[in-house]
């Protein structure tokens, strides 16, 4: 028993220092945003406990709720598309060819660029007064479209590029899986007289659960996060048709400078995160038993 | 061994005696010399290609050959950046000595306690020579710093070459304005163009709307910033923006994606011939385009019926600028007005016309170089009669950036057709009584 509990303590003991490390970067912020949205701000000042006040605020906002809708509908349409894509481009690249390696830094190309970068680069290539593609557009006789300025095309065309800029990464997790898959599975699958689909679904996709559950865990935090692609390229607007509850509280936080508002939002994109988190770990995991 | 500890003993003496001295010295020098930290939007230079780099740079050595006890540490903070790096280390009782304001967050920074009064220093000094005097930076009866510049936040740009091509004249009116947008719109080209996108939190638009407003007898805030405009002169600025969609069809939906920057590189492209924005962009508009007289500048268009200053006359603009102010927990308060008082000298606010600055005081245009006959000339004579017989300023609340972003979205609903001109202004004025004024 004594050798048990002397096993325990040297374990917690050696795990400590990480704990700490990571409950003082990711817990303190966390419990500092809570402690500031319980409290009355001027500016950077904290002023008096104020209970749930600025909760009241924000759920009696119909600008909130928008926000929380445009949030949803960026990271799942961004899902729905980056995901399938990403699995599709990593089986493709997964071939033994030669000229593979080629399309591999092609395709991974968009990773190198920041979010900045990537957003500005967009904003001049789409933007309907000067850009490349609307005057490719009307050099074929089309209409002209107004990417970011028009509500039916804003939130898609950011979704767009957000997609373009995101898929790679996933990508590369996805590739990293399937070159562990062994090759005879399908060998003796395809003897079976298994098809291509069957393969997918009974051979790849077991094996592609658990990064499945990664990735989506990941993208969906790095979506509902994202603020620099709204900020460059449309900044919330038109109309706020673009925007998300990351960009109000970026807008709350740095131009507004309402700390305890925003801080209050951010324990609502918290939740939400860590909501989204759990219920993929649950399905997924579910799914996993079944297999 | 004992031989070798002595000599080992005697070096790390005569080590420490020398760090000492040398430590002594750099004290009493420092009690000797201030340094004083001062935040603009550019690091100083010696290059003559960036101008108001080199001015600075130029003004800086001017400044410490006067003053040899006084040394200027300059740190460039661009401007998107200074209000956040300001507030929080002020919140912690930090601030540099002097600090550049753009005028339309003064208040902000006035309220968030970034910037301290200097009524004391300059109760004394003659504000005639000052273009508006000290009014612009008063604010609640106390004077929160010194123009370091002016501009027309919102003047008529346009393409000179256009306009002959299409033979057109240089218009008055905004009626004038919508026909000639027309003329000038191919398939490759908008005759006009205004920034009403939220890229900027609306800016471009809100600084539009305040010259309509103004040029239809209103005004824009009182001292409380309680909105104004809430009737007939309002209603006629929202009408005016609602018709040049709609009735004249000067502008179309590009509008909604357009900003100070894509303004500007529209002009550039040659994609734009006529436009709204800030004069300051005239000198960067020609160098990138190589477009030389081809791109230049005029007063407002006005109302046809007659603005504020009557038929056939300009309407005002929005007087605006970077401000030199003093930093509220400045270490060396003195120092920092010693140089403030410095920087708005004539000798150095010629430096910075040079550069294509508007000085902000009359008796820098005396000097020779305006007597030139120069585009820049031209256009920094032209800006001066603008500024100085049309331009109006208007203190924004410190919460300008929400009150911004609100008035724009609602002209946006505006202009897709969501809501009438009396709407919107019904909807502004409610939602900033009831959401956003403190």
């Amino acid at each position: 028993m004594n050798r048990n509990r002397q096993k325990i303590f040297f374990g917690i003991g050696f795990l400590l220092p990480a704990i700490v490390l990571v409950s003082l970067i990711a817990l303190y912020p966390v419990g500092y945003a809570i402690h500031v949205s319980l409290h009355e701000t001027s500016y950077l000042k904290i002023g008096s406990f104020v209970g749930l006040k600025n909760y009241f605020t924000i759920f009696r906002s119909p600008e909130v709720f928008n926000s929380i809708k445009i949030s949803c509908i960026y990271v799942f349409s961004s899902l729905a598309l980056t995901i399938p894509l990403s699995v599709s481009i990593a089986m493709l690249l997964n071939r033994n060819r030669r000229s593979v390696n080629v399309f591999r830094v092609i395709i991974l190309l968009p990773w190198v660029f920041s979010q900045c970068t990537a957003a500005l680069l967009l904003a001049w290539l789409l933007n309907s007064s000067y850009g490349p593609v609307n005057y490719v557009l009307f050099t074929w006789g089309l209409d002209k479209i107004n990417f970011f300025g028009d509500i039916k095309y804003a939130l898609p065309s950011l979704i767009a590029v957000n997609v373009w800029w995101s898929y790679p990464l996933p990508t590369l997790f996805f590739l990293a899986t399937l070159q562990s898959v062994p090759k005879d599975l399908y060998e003796v699958a395809r003897i079976d007289g298994a098809s291509g689909i069957e393969c997918f679904m009974y051979i790849t996709l077991p094996f592609l659960l658990n990064t499945l559950l990664v990735v989506l865990i990941m993208q969906t935090m790095l979506y509902f996060n994202m603020v620099t692609l709204v900020y460059v390229l449309t900044g919330g607007g038109p109309l706020a048709t673009t925007e998300t509850l990351a960009f109000k509280i970026f807008f709350e936080t740095l131009f507004n400078i309402k700390m305890g508002h925003a801080s209050a939002l951010s324990v609502l994109l918290f939740l939400l995160n860590l909501f989204f988190a759990t219920l993929y770990s649950f399905l997924l995991l579910k799914k996993e038993k079944l297999y | 061994m004992k031989y070798c500890m002595k000599v080992v003993s005697i070096v790390l003496v005569f080590a420490f005696s020398f760090s000492l001295m040398v430590w002594s010295a750099g004290q009493a020098e420092s009690e000797e010399s201030v340094e004083i930290t001062y935040w603009d939007l550019f690091e100083p230079s010696p290059n003559e290609e960036q101008p108001r780099a080199y001015a600075l740079w130029e003004a800086f050595n001017l400044f410490e050959e006067k003053y040899p006890n006084i040394k200027v540490k300059a740190e460039a903070v661009p401007w998107g950046v200074i209000e956040r790096k300001l507030i929080p280390m002020a919140a912690s009782g930090e601030t540099p000595d002097v600090v550049n304001v753009i005028r339309g967050l003064l208040a902000l920074h006035v309220d968030a306690g970034t910037i301290a009064p200097i009524d004391k220093y300059v109760a004394s000094w003659d504000s005639s020579d000052w273009m508006g005097g000290w009014e612009p930076m008063t604010i609640k009866g106390k004077i929160w710093g010194l123009p370091a510049e002016y501009r027309a936040q919102v003047m008529f740009e346009y393409r000179a070459d256009f306009l002959k091509e299409a033979g057109l004249t240089v218009p008055t009116t905004w009626q004038d304005l919508a026909g000639a947008a027309k003329k000038l719109t191919t398939k490759t080209r908008r005759g006009f163009s205004i920034g009403a996108s939220l890229k900027d939190t609306g800016l471009n638009l809100n600084e539009l709307l305040m010259t309509l407003v103004w040029d239809a007898g209103g005004e824009i805030f009182d001292e409380d910033f309680n909105l104004l405009y809430d009737n007939e002169a309002g209603l006629e600025a929202f009408q005016m923006l609602y018709d040049l969609m709609h009735k004249y069809h000067a502008i179309d939906k590009t509008v909604l994606d357009e900003d100070y920057s894509t303004i500007h590189q529209a002009f550039v492209a040659g994609t734009l011939a006529m436009g709204t924005i800030s004069s300051v962009r005239v000198g960067t508009i020609r160098k990138q385009g190589n477009l030389g007289e081809n791109f230049q500048i005029a007063p407002l268009p006005s109302y046809k019926d007659g603005g504020l200053h009557g038929v056939g006359k300009p309407s005002p603009t929005l007087l605006d600028g970077w401000n030199h102010c003093l930093g509220k927990y400045a270490k060396h308060p003195e120092e920092a007005m010693l140089l403030m008082k410095w920087m708005s000298e004539p000798i150095v606010k010629i430096k910075y016309a040079k550069a294509g600055i508007v000085p902000p005081r009359y008796s820098v245009f005396k000097d020779p170089f305006f007597d030139q006959d120069t585009l820049q000339v031209r256009d920094l004579l032209t800006l001066k009669k603008y500024i100085g017989d049309y331009g109006k300023f208007v203190i924004n609340p410190p919460w300008n950036t929400d009150y911004w972003k609100l008035v724009a979205t609602e002209i946006q609903r505006m202009w897709l057709d969501q809501q009438t001109p009396q709407e919107t202004l019904a909807t502004i004025v409610k939602k900033y009584k009831a959401d956003i004024m403190k």
